[in-house]
C-alpha cells in the first residue's frame, strides 16, 4: 500500500515532535552535569578517526570540534571563572572548565542532553539582534536555532549567492550566519554520530571511513558484530558512569577497529606522535624558555654578565630545540613544510628570528641579537598560542596547488624566513631607537649604536636575499602551476612592494641619506609593508590567486601593532627634535659628505670602525647633543 | 678635482690593463664631466634616482592592490599595471639599472656581485618584455566528450569592425571589465573611410535572448499574439509572446494563482471544466493520485474512502441491479459535477477501465457477494449476494483534481482581427468579449490586467536580446536559469545626427548594422589565438581527499595533433605540472613550447577542464635573470672580493686618493 509508509512516518513523527524541547526565551540551563568517568586519553588517542580528509587521533578531533562549535578548547558550562578566582586559585567546582575530550565524548555518547545545552558560540551582536536572540549572551543551544526563520532566510540568501558565484561577496550578516551554521552542523553531526567516522575503509587507504552505524555495511556480520557489541558495551559503561569498564572497552574498541583493516589504519606510532605533539605543547614551552632568556639577558647586562650571557644562550638554545621538536612533529603528521597557514607562518617566523639571531650572535657575540630575538619570538608564539580561532593550529590537507613540497620549501619557506629576518631587524631597530633616544650619553654608547646599526644591516641583508629569491622563485612556480610568471596578484605585488621598500632603504644608506637612526626607522616602516604582504593581503584585501590563505579576524591586533609602532616612531622623532640633534629629520638626511665617499657609509665601514677606538665623522653627528 | 680640459677626446679609450682603483675613479669622474653621454649615464644610474624610482613603484603597486580590492582585478590591470605610465616606470627602472652598471665601467672583480644582480634584473625584465611581445597567455576549455580545439581565448576583449567603405577590418582593445561604457560615457570608434562612428554605450554580462513574435510572410503562418500582463500592486510586467497552435491548447500559468489558455477556437461552454484525458502510460507515478473506496450496496451512502490526495476526489459509487450481468449489478460512478457513468460490475472486476472522458482509471480488485468481517479481514460469508460489497480503486492525474484556478481563455476571431476572451471562475464563465490591438482588459485577479500589444495575422517566433533584470533570476517563467551572455549596446552615428537604434549585440557573433544602406559588420568578443595543432581532452579526473569531496588534484590527459605533419603526442597536465607541447628538452628550456597548466574545473560537470596555455619565448631569459639576481645578491652580501669587504677596503683607498688630490 502506498499510504502505509506515510502513515508510519506520521505515527513516528508525532512523538518526536512532542519530544522536541520548547523554544525558550531565556538561557536554558544545563540539564545535568557532565559526568567525569576519568577518560583514559591515551586509549582515546589510539582511536583513529577520519575527518576533513585526514585520519587523526580522536583526541585531535575532539579539540578541533569543540573549538569550532564553542570557539574555545575548554567548555565552561556555568560561565568562566573570574580573573581573581583564577589568580587566587579559588575557582568554584561548578565554574571549572571541562576539556574537549570529556565534552565531545559526552556529546557523542549521550546526545540527547546536548540539544539544550548552551554550547554554540555566537559573538556577532548584529546577527544576534537579527535572529531575535538575547544579544547579551555568548553561548546558545542547538534547540534555540531549530526554528528560526530569520536564520533560514539569511542562510538561503547566502547560499543562493554562493550557488550563483562561488566567490560571491557576502554581507557580514550572511557571512556570520554561514559561520553559525557550520557550528550547528558540526554539533548535529556529532549528535547523530556521523562526525565520528572511526570505522576504517575495508581496503582503500584513501577510501571513506564510516561511523559506527555503518559498521555492518562495510564488514561481514562475523567481523562487525563483536566490534559493534563492544562499542555498545562501551557506551553503556559510559552512561552508567563506570570509568574502569569504559576505558577497558575503549581500548578494546581501538584495537578491534585496527584489526578490521590493518593496512588502512594509521600506524600506532603516528597516532601516538600526534597525541604526544598535542599534549606536549612544544611551542608553548619554547616561548617560556625565550621569555626566561630575555629576563636573564636583560638583568645581567652589568651584573654577572658572563654567567648571565651563558645562561641566556642556554635558554635560547633550549627554546630553539623545543621549536625544532615541534616542527619535527608537525612535519611528521602533515608530511609537508610547516608554512601553509597563518598559524604555521607565525611560529615559523618566531623560529626564523631565533635562528638568524643565534647565527649572528655566534659571529658577533654582542648579546643584542638574543635580546632582540627573544621578545619578537615570545610575542609571535604567544599570539599563536592564544588566538586559536584566528590562527588555527589544526592540521588540514592542503589545496591541490600547494601540494608540492619542493616548491613550498623554495618559495614559501624562503619568503616566510625573510619575514623573520626583517622582524629581527625590527626588533634590533627598537633597541637602537630606545638606546639612541634615551640612553646614548657616552662615546661608548655611540660605539654601541654603530654596532647595532651594523646588526640591523646584517639582518636586512638576510631578509633582502631571502625575499628577493623567494619572490622571484614564486614567479617560477607560478609559471608552472598557474601558467604565467608574473600576474600582479596582490600577494606577489605586495612581496615586491616590500622588497622595493627595503631595497630603497639599503640604497639610501649607500648614498648616505640614512644612517643608523634612519636605518632603524626605515626597518620599522618597511616592516609595515611586510605586514601588509603577510597579513593584509589575506585578511584585509582578500583578492587574488593566493585565496587559499584568506581568513578573517585579528584586525584589531594588527591595527594596534601598527598604531603602536607609528606612535613609537613619533615619540622617538619628537625626543630627537627636542634634543636638537637630528633637527633635519633624524640624521637620515643629515650632513652632506663628498660625493666620492657618499657610497661609503656602509655597514662594512661601520664594522671596520668598531674595531677602531674612534668613529668616522659621519657617524658621530649627534655626539654632544 | 678637474684636472682635464674639454679638448680631450670625449670617449676615453678603454684601458687594456686593469686600472688601479684611484686611476679608475679618476677616469670615471673625468668622462662624466666631458661627455654628455656619460653625464646622462651618471644621472640615470645614480643611486638617488634609483631610490626615488623604487619608492615610487612601491607606492604605485601598493595603491594598485587597494584599487583591485575595492574595484576589481581588471580595473587595476587596466588603469595601473598595464597602463602606459606604469610601463614607463618599469622602463625607467631598466634604464636606471643599465646606467648604474655602465657608470661603473670598467668593472673590476669587486663589482661581480653588483653587475650580476643588476644585469640579472635587466635580463629578467627583457625576458618579460619578449614574453609580452612574442609570447601569449590564453586559456581553453575542453570537454572529454567534446571536440578537439585549435584555438585559444586570450584574456583580452576585442572590438572588430568591418566597414563597407574599404572592406578592411579595424580592431581595437576593448577592456570591457575595466571600462564599462555607459550612455553618458560611451566609447566611440571612428570607421575609417567613412564619416560614421560606432558608438558603444553599454556592456552587460547578463544578456538573454527573449522570444518575441514577428510578422511572417508565410500565408499559412499562425496568428501571433504579443501580450503584456501587468500589475501595479506587484510592480510587475510580464511579456507573453504566443503563436496560436492550431492543434492544442497552450497554457501559461500566472505564478500559482491563475492561468491563461490560448485556444485554437472556443468549444461550447458546457465543456468548460470537463477533465482532460490523461495519458496514463506516460504519466510518472508521482503525478498520479490513488483513491480506494470500499462500498457496500446497502450502505452506498457511507463508503470508506482512503486517498493520497489532500481531500477526496468527490467521485461516488452506487449499486443498481442488472439482471444481465453475471454478478447481477451495475456500478454507477457520479462525478463531483453530477455527471454519471455506468458499467456492469463484471466489466470492472480486475480490469482497469477508462472513465470520465479518459481522465480516470477505475478498477474493482475485490468483490464480496456476502460481505462480512472475520478476524479483522473482509470475507464473503457465502456466494449469495446478500450483502454485496466492492473495493474500488481510482487512479487519475493529481493535477486534474486541483480546484480550478481563475482562467483567462483566448482565441483569435475568425477574421484574425481581434481576439475573443472568456474569463472563468470555478469553471463558470464570468466575463467574455473581444479585445483589439492596444486594448487593455482588467482581469479581476488582484489588479492584474492584460494588454494586447500586437496581433499579427501571420506570425513567427523570433528573439531579441535584452538585459536581464537581476543576477539572481531563478524564475523560469521570466527567463531564469537560461545562460547569461555578454554583449555590448551599440549603434552607428553620422555627423548630421542620424543614427541607428541602439541594440544589444551578443559577443562572439558578427552583427551587421545598416545606416543609409551601408552595412557595417561589428564583432565583439575575446581575442582568439589560433594554434597550429589540435588539442583534445582524452580524460579528466579529480582525485579527492580521503573521505571528502575536496579535490586533491586535477589531472587532464591531453592529446596533441599536428595538423600538417599528422603526428600526435600525449601529455598530462596536473596541478604544479603542466603538459608541454612540443616537449623536447631544448624547447622546454628555451620556452619554445606551449605549456598547458591546469587552471580550472567545473564541479557540476566533470567532463570539463580549463587549461591555461602559455607560450613564452622569454622563458630562458627570465630563468637566467632570476638566477642572476639571487646569486648576485648573495655575492654582494657574502662573498669576499666579489662584492663584500673588498669594496670597503678600496673605497677607503679611493677616499684617501681623492682627499690627497683636493
Amino acid at each position: 500500500m502506498r499510504l502505509f509508509p506515510i502513515l508510519c512516518a506520521a505515527l513516528l513523527a508525532a512523538p518526536a515532535l512532542q519530544a522536541m524541547p520548547p523554544v525558550t526565551e531565556s538561557a536554558p540551563q544545563a540539564t545535568a552535569p557532565i559526568p567525569d568517568v576519568g577518560i583514559d586519553t591515551e586509549a582515546l588517542g589510539r582511536l583513529a578517526v577520519q575527518n576533513q580528509g585526514r585520519t587523526k587521533p580522536m583526541t585531535t578531533l575532539t579539540g578541533e570540534a569543540l573549538l569550532t562549535i564553542h570557539g574555545s578548547s575548554v567548555y565552561y558550562p556555568n560561565g568562566k571563572p573570574t580573573f581573581v578566582q583564577r589568580m587566587t586559585r579559588s575557582v568554584p567546582a561548578e565554574n571549572r572548565g571541562i576539556d574537549a575530550d570529556r565534552v565531545m565524548l559526552d556529546v557523542w555518547l549521550r546526545p540527547e542532553a546536548w540539544q539544550t545545552r548552551p554550547i554554540i558560540y555566537l559573538g556577532h551582536r548584529p546577527l544576534k539582534e537579527a535572529l531575535g536572540v538575547d544579544p547579551d549572551r555568548q553561548y546558545f543551544s542547538l534547540s534555540e536555532f531549530a526554528v528560526n526563520p530569520a536564520l533560514q532566510q539569511l542562510l538561503q540568501r547566502a547560499r543562493m549567492k554562493r550557488a550563483a558565484n562561488e566567490r560571491a561577496e557576502l554581507e557580514p550578516l550572511e557571512e556570520q550566519a554561514l559561520s553559525l551554521d557550520t557550528k550547528r552542523i558540526t554539533l548535529m553531526k556529532w549528535l547523530g554520530g556521523t562526525a565520528v567516522a572511526i570505522v576504517p575503509h575495508p581496503s582503500e587507504p584513501t577510501g571513506q571511513w564510516s561511523p559506527l552505524a555503518g559498521l555492518r555495511d562495510s564488514y561481514p556480520p562475523a567481523q562487525a558484530q563483536p566490534v559493534f557489541a563492544n562499542a555498545m558495551a562501551m557506551r553503556d559503561a559510559y552512561l552508567a558512569g563506570d570509568g574502569g569498564a569504559f576505558n577497558a572497552k575503549l581500548g578494546e574498541l581501538a584495537s578491534q577497529l585496527r584489526g578490521l583493516s590493518p593496512s588502512v589504519y594509521p600506524s600506532s606510532s603516528l597516532l601516538a606522535a600526534e597525541k604526544y605533539y598535542q599534549d606536549f605543547h612544544p611551542f608553548r614551552w619554547a616561548w617560556i624558555c625565550y621569555l626566561l632568556a630575555l629576563i636573564v639577558l636583560a638583568v645581567t647586562g652589568r651584573w654577572m654578565a658572563r654567567p648571565g650571557y651563558l645562561a641566556g644562550w642556554g635558554l635560547v638554545l633550549t627554546g630553539f630545540v623545543l621549536q625544532v621538536v615541534g616542527f619535527y612533529y608537525r612535519i611528521l603528521i602533515s608530511g609537508r613544510p610547516p608554512v601553509t597557514n597563518m598559524y604555521e607562518t607565525v611560529i615559523w617566523v618566531a623560529f626564523g628570528v631565533v635562528l638568524f639571531a643565534v647565527v649572528l650572535e655566534a659571529i658577533y657575540r654582542s648579546r643584542w641579537f638574543l635580546l632582540a630575538a627573544c621578545p619578537a619570538a615570545v610575542l609571535s608564539l604567544i599570539l599563536a598560542d592564544m588566538q586559536p580561532t584566528v590562527l588555527d593550529p589544526s592540521i588540514h590537507p592542503l589545496v591541490p596547488v600547494l601540494r608540492h613540497n619542493t616548491w613550498l620549501i623554495i618559495h614559501v619557506l624562503t619568503i616566510v624566513s625573510s619575514y623573520a629576518a626583517f622582524l629581527l631587524a625590527l626588533a634590533l631597530a627598537h633597541i637602537y631607537l630606545v638606546k639612541d633616544g634615551w640612553f646614548a650619553r657616552t662615546r661608548e654608547d655611540q660605539r654601541g649604536l654603530q654596532e647595532l646599526h651594523t646588526f640591523i644591516y646584517r639582518s636586512l641583508q638576510i631578509g633582502v636575499l631571502l625575499l628577493a629569491a623567494g619572490t622571484i622563485l614564486g614567479g617560477v612556480w607560478a609559471n608552472y602551476s598557474w601558467g604565467r610568471f608574473w600576474g600582479w596578484d596582490p600577494k606577489e605585488t605586495w612581496a615586491l612592494a616590500a622588497l622595493l621598500c627595503y631595497l630603497a632603504l639599503i640604497h639610501s644608506r649607500l648614498v648616505g641619506w640614512v644612517r643608523g637612526y634612519g636605518m632603524a626607522v626605515g626597518s620599522v616602516l618597511c616592516f609595515l609593508a611586510i605586514l601588509m604582504s603577510w597579513y593584509g593581503v589575506n585578511f584585509i584585501l582578500g583578492k587574488g590567486l593566493h585565496s587559499y590563505g584568506f581568513g578573517t579576524g585579528g584586525q584589531e591586533y594588527v591595527a594596534g601593532f601598527v598604531a603602536l609602532e607609528l606612535g613609537f616612531l613619533g615619540l622617538c622623532e619628537l625626543n630627537r627634535r627636542r634634543k636638537g640633534g637630528g633637527a633635519k629629520g633624524g640624521g637620515a638626511r643629515g650632513a652632506k659628505r663628498p660625493v666620492s665617499t657618499a657610497a661609503g657609509a656602509s655597514g662594512e665601514q661601520a664594522e671596520v670602525s668598531t674595531a677602531k677606538p674612534t668613529s668616522p665623522a659621519g657617524e658621530t653627528e649627534k655626539v654632544g647633543a | 678635482m678637474a684636472t682635464t680640459t674639454p679638448q680631450k677626446p670625449v670617449n676615453p679609450p678603454v684601458p687594456k690593463t686593469p686600472l688601479d682603483p684611484v686611476e679608475r675613479k679618476e677616469l670615471i669622474f673625468r668622462r662624466r664631466r666631458e661627455s654628455l653621454f656619460w653625464a646622462a649615464v651618471a644621472i640615470f644610474g645614480s643611486v638617488k634616482f634609483a631610490v626615488v624610482l623604487l619608492v615610487t613603484i612601491a607606492v604605485v603597486v601598493g595603491a594598485a592592490t587597494i584599487v583591485e580590492s575595492v574595484y576589481d582585478t581588471p580595473v587595476a590591470l587596466y588603469y595601473i599595471y598595464n597602463a602606459t605610465f606604469f610601463i614607463l616606470f618599469l622602463a625607467l627602472l631598466c634604464v636606471n639599472l643599465a646606467a648604474a652598471a655602465l657608470s661603473r665601467w670598467p668593472w673590476q672583480r669587486k663589482h661581480t656581485g653588483f653587475v650580476v644582480t643588476h644585469m640579472g634584473i635587466i635580463t629578467l625584465l627583457i625576458g618579460s618584455m619578449i614574453g609580452m611581445i612574442w609570447g601569449f597567455e590564453g586559456y581553453v576549455t575542453l570537454h572529454t566528450d567534446g571536440p578537439a580545439r585549435d584555438q585559444l581565448f586570450a584574456g583580452k576583449t576585442l572590438l572588430k569592425v568591418q566597414s563597407a567603405a574599404d572592406g578592411g577590418i579595424d580592431q581595437m582593445d576593448f577592456p570591457v571589465d575595466a571600462y564599462g561604457p555607459t550612455p553618458e560615457a560611451p566609447l566611440n570608434m571612428e570607421l575609417p573611410g567613412t564619416d560614421l562612428q560606432l558608438v558603444v554605450s553599454g556592456y552587460s554580462e547578463q544578456l538573454q535572448r527573449q522570444p518575441v513574435v514577428e510578422p511572417s510572410i508565410a500565408p499559412l503562418a499562425p496568428v501571433g499574439l504579443d501580450l503584456a500582463m501587468s500589475s501595479g500592486m506587484m510592480n510587475q510586467e510580464l511579456e507573453l509572446p504566443f503563436l496560436v497552435d492550431l492543434g492544442e491548447v497552450l497554457t501559461q500559468p500566472l505564478f500559482t494563482m491563475a492561468k491563461i489558455e490560448i485556444h485554437p477556437s472556443f468549444g461550447p461552454e458546457e465543456e468548460i471544466g470537463r477533465p482532460a484525458p490523461v495519458d496514463f502510460p506516460n504519466l510518472p507515478p508521482e503525478a498520479l493520485f490513488r483513491e480506494m473506496h470500499v462500498v457496500l450496496a446497502q450502505h452506498a451512502d457511507q463508503p470508506v474512502i482512503t486517498t493520497d490526495l489532500g481531500r477526496a476526489s468527490g467521485y461516488r459509487f452506487t449499486f443498481e441491479e442488472n439482471r444481465n450481468d453475471p454478478r447481477g449489478f451495475d456500478l454507477i460512478m457520479t462525478g463531483p459535477g453530477g455527471a454519471a457513468e455506468r458499467w456492469p460490475l463484471s466489466d470492472l472486476l480486475g480490469k482497469a477501465t477508462l472513465a470520465a472522458n479518459g481522465s480516470l482509471q477505475v478498477v474493482v480488485p475485490e468483490y464480496w457477494p456476502d460481505f462480512d468481517i472475520s478476524s479483522g479481514r473482509p470475507v464473503s460469508k457465502s456466494d449469495e449476494p446478500n450483502n454485496p460489497g466492492v473495493r474500488i480503486e481510482l487512479f487519475g492525474a493529481r493535477a486534474s483534481m486541483e480546484p480550478p484556478k481563475p482562467t483567462l481563455q483566448l482565441t483569435p476571431t475568425e477574421d484574425r482581427a481581434a481576439i475573443a476572451y472568456r474569463l472563468l471562475r470555478e469553471n463558470q464563465v464570468v466575463g467574455s468579449g473581444e479585445l483589439r490591438e492596444g486594448e487593455t482588459l482588467p482581469l479581476g485577479w488582484a489588479d492584474w490586467q492584460l494588454t494586447l500589444r500586437r496581433l499579427l495575422p501571420q506570425a513567427q517566433m523570433g528573439s531579441v536580446t535584452e538585459e536581464s533584470a537581476g543576477a539572481l533570476n531563478l524564475d523560469p517563467a521570466a527567463g531564469g536559469g537560461q545562460p547569461m551572455m555578454r554583449g555590448i549596446r551599440a549603434h552607428l552615428a553620422a555627423p548630421d545626427g542620424r543614427a541607428t537604434e541602439p541594440a544589444w549585440l551578443l559577443g562572439g557573433i558578427t552583427h551587421p548594422l545598416y545606416l543609409d544602406g551601408r552595412p557595417v559588420q561589428v564583432w565583439f568578443g575575446p581575442e582568439i589565438i589560433p594554434l597550429h595543432f589540435d588539442v583534445k581532452l582524452e580524460s579528466f579526473s579529480v582525485p579527492r581527499d580521503p573521505g571528502t569531496d575536496t579535490p586533491a588534484d586535477f589531472i587532464s590527459q591531453l592529446v596533441f595533433t599536428d595538423r600538417e605533419a599528422g603526428t600526435t603526442a600525449r601529455g598530462e597536465a596536473h596541478m604544479n605540472t603542466p603538459a608541454l607541447y612540443p616537449d623536447s628538452f631544448w624547447r622546454a628550456v628555451t620556452g619554445q613550447t606551449y605549456k598547458f597548466s591546469q587552471a580550472g574545473w567545473n564541479r557540476h560537470d566533470l567532463t570539463e577542464s580549463r587549461l591555461q596555455v602559455l607560450y613564452d619565448p622569454g622563458w630562458l631569459l627570465k630563468w637566467v635573470g632570476s638566477l642572476g639576481i639571487c646569486v648576485g645578491i648573495f655575492m654582494l652580501f657574502y662573498m669576499k672580493g666579489y662584492g663584500r669587504e673588498a669594496r670597503a677596503v678600496d673605497r677607503e683607498a679611493q677616499t684617501a686618493a681623492m682627499e690627497n688630490k683636493q
